[in-house]
């Protein structure tokens, strides 16, 4: 932890390390979070897109739903800040817009991909032997799949909306988490805790969800904040190849597909923010993710 | 042999996993095929010849036979056969990811390196900074930015990569500068930032304490302790980020319109030829397993510690 020393700031690192398990971990996150240089830049930087997004809109109103057909590509100008798409939308709102269903979905994909690789996990661990090795075979098997590939061809199958983004970014996402709580459980059922559960006649149920996953739950944190950053890159990266949320919903990987052609032409304002606000928000994630893996490291 | 026999064992598996996708397509294979604008009268025709009517265990054991004598299967919206298909474009993708690959790791190895020698300078911390970007860039993003600027402002290269077969990579080398430079960049920070902290975990080691104080250089620490004892676990993640790579091949091939697997596979899905889709799929995933067995059986070779049962 001496190499980090000067970016360590106003949190007692004894007060990280003593005190009952929530009050911990609490200041843990806190650590995380405000007392490191990179925790401090990933939350402003989040909350910074988050706020734009969501309440962007009711400073700056725009129509989202109709489209202006006398002000298709129109530049930037005093009253429309980054000018119009090739359809007649205002640009600085449907940044807006589009983030907001960029941060959803990214959001409910890492949540579902997190609770089924958590228990899928925790089960494959605890339980150990001929089941384990099954479990995790699965596991191989869905990881030689590049997903790329795998989303391609799923969407030539499944119409895009919004639920079936969330579900089919989700359940590709999952191996990864799965994978290392699986290692955890590992090593948790043998320390003395659980089988002091066991004795008392718990059953698997109740270990594997009261005892095991609460104590990998900084694994189970830190891996959530990278598949959020992920899923919004996949769901970017799909938009851009046409596999988006439809009209006139939209995201930011949507109107990067939409505007490429204007862009040659000039029309830098179809470019530029849409794939600056990507870069901001999973570098945000990704920094956050960090900070907090760092401090759960330098708590043991 | 144990991991051999695992390898085997998840191409096996994965070889299910397509065969049952591809018989719970929307209609069944044969709609998938023919099209959904087929008489019911040529759907059975075609059922019958192409003997989709049999036992589906007998259909899995002829799609395996099929697939070990090297038969991918057959588009019939391309009207070819996907070896065929594969046979063309495959060259042109393994030398747009060698290439890229190639470089990602000659750079995200030294700049890791460099990084880790002069930790927490503001070149290490700028490093970090850079590196994160890049990796939290979209892969098409960045291919876009570089054709607006070099392509469409500057005109220093084509917008296009080469259109021809796979050795106009070589004497066009101009058209696939970008292509390579999006597909490297963006996978540099992986490399980098293992190499980073894995080098700093060496210099922390005690034979690195007696060797300095045996009076050897910083050259000669790096070059004869630090690179291999550092440098010979990125094998495996090189196996690892194996499918990342293939991915990001698809969207940088579509970006640039270089006509190898990648846009193959984009270009299936929006067509919905799934027999192409499922060749390619098979073939990948066989080839990702290959590579994840080689990095392993590499990585034991050069570190004898490891032993690969």
């Amino acid at each position: 932890m001496s190499g980090h020393a000067p970016f360590v700031a106003n949190v007692d690192p004894m007060e990280a390390a003593t005190g009952d398990a929530p009050t911990r971990r609490l200041a843990v996150a806190r650590l995380a979070l405000f007392g490191t240089t990179l925790g401090r830049w990933g939350t402003g930087l989040l909350v910074a897109v988050t706020l734009f997004c969501f309440l962007g809109p009711v400073f700056y109103r725009t129509e989202q739903v109709r489209t202006n057909i006398e002000e298709v590509l129109a530049s930037p100008n005093a009253h429309h800040w980054l000018g119009f798409d090739g359809n007649g939308y205002d640009e600085l709102g449907r940044l807006m817009l589009g983030g907001q269903s960029a941060l959803e979905i990214g959001f409910v994909a890492a949540l579902l991909a997190t609770l089924v690789g958590t228990l899928y996990g925790g089960i494959a661990g605890y339980f150990g032997g001929v089941l384990d090795s099954v479990m995790m075979r699965v596991i191989d098997t869905l990881l030689a799949f590049p997903s790329l590939l795998v989303l391609l061809v799923l969407f030539s199958i499944v119409q895009p909306n919004f639920s079936s983004l969330v579900v089919v970014l989700g359940l590709f996402a999952w191996l990864v988490p799965a994978r290392l709580i699986r290692g955890e459980s590992l090593t948790l059922r043998t320390r003395e805790f659980v089988q002091a559960a066991r004795l008392q006649g718990a059953g698997h149920g109740r270990i594997v969800v009261r005892h095991l996953l609460p104590n990998a739950i900084g694994t189970i944190v830190v891996n959530t904040t990278f598949q959020v950053a992920d899923a919004i890159l996949a769901l970017s990266t799909l938009s851009f190849l046409g596999f988006g949320v439809p009209a006139p919903a939209t995201n930011w990987g949507s109107m990067l597909y939409d505007g490429v052609d204007y862009a040659a032409t000039g029309s830098w304002w179809l470019l530029y923010p849409a794939g600056i606000l990507i870069v901001l928000t999973v570098v945000a994630l990704n920094f956050i993710g960090e900070a907090v893996e760092e401090a759960l490291g330098a708590r043991t | 042999m144990r991991r051999l026999a695992l390898a085997v064992l998840v191409a096996f598996l994965v070889t299910l996993a397509t065969f049952v996708l591809f018989h719970n397509l929307p209609g069944g294979p044969a709609v998938a095929i023919a099209g959904h604008h087929t008489s019911q009268a040529q759907i059975q025709a075609f059922i019958h010849e192409n003997g989709l009517d049999k036992p589906l265990l007998t259909q899995y054991g002829d799609y395996l036979s099929h697939l070990l004598h090297g038969n991918l299967g057959y588009s019939f919206k391309r009207n070819q056969t996907v070896n065929a298909i594969l046979a063309e474009d495959l060259p042109k993708s393994i030398v747009l990811v060698g290439a890229s690959t190639f470089i990602a790791l000659f750079i995200g190895v030294s700049t890791g390196l460099f990084q880790a020698l002069r930790r927490n300078s503001i070149t290490d911390h700028l490093l970090t900074g850079t590196s994160f970007v890049f990796y939290a860039m979209p892969d098409f993003w960045l291919g876009l930015i570089l054709i607006d600027w070099f392509a469409i402002r500057l005109h220093v290269f084509p917008t296009e990569a080469p259109q021809g077969s796979w050795t106009e990579a070589f004497t066009q080398p101009s058209g696939m500068i970008m292509p390579v430079a999006t597909l490297s960049l963006t996978s540099i920070a992986v490399f980098s930032r293992y190499m980073r902290s894995s080098a700093l975990d060496v210099f922390g080691q005690d034979y690195i304490r007696v060797v300095r104080s045996k009076g050897a250089s910083t050259r000669r620490i790096v070059w004869s302790h630090t690179l291999r004892n550092a440098g010979i676990p990125i094998i495996t993640l090189l196996g690892l980020s194996l499918p990342d790579l293939l991915s990001g091949a698809i969207i940088t091939e579509e970006v640039f319109n270089y006509p190898g697997i990648g846009l193959e596979t984009f270009n299936a899905a929006v067509n919905r030829d799934y027999a192409l889709e499922i060749g390619i799929t098979v073939i990948i995933a066989v080839a990702v397993i290959v590579g994840n067995l080689i990095s392993d059986l590499a990585y034991s070779y050069l570190d004898p510690r490891v032993r690969v049962t």
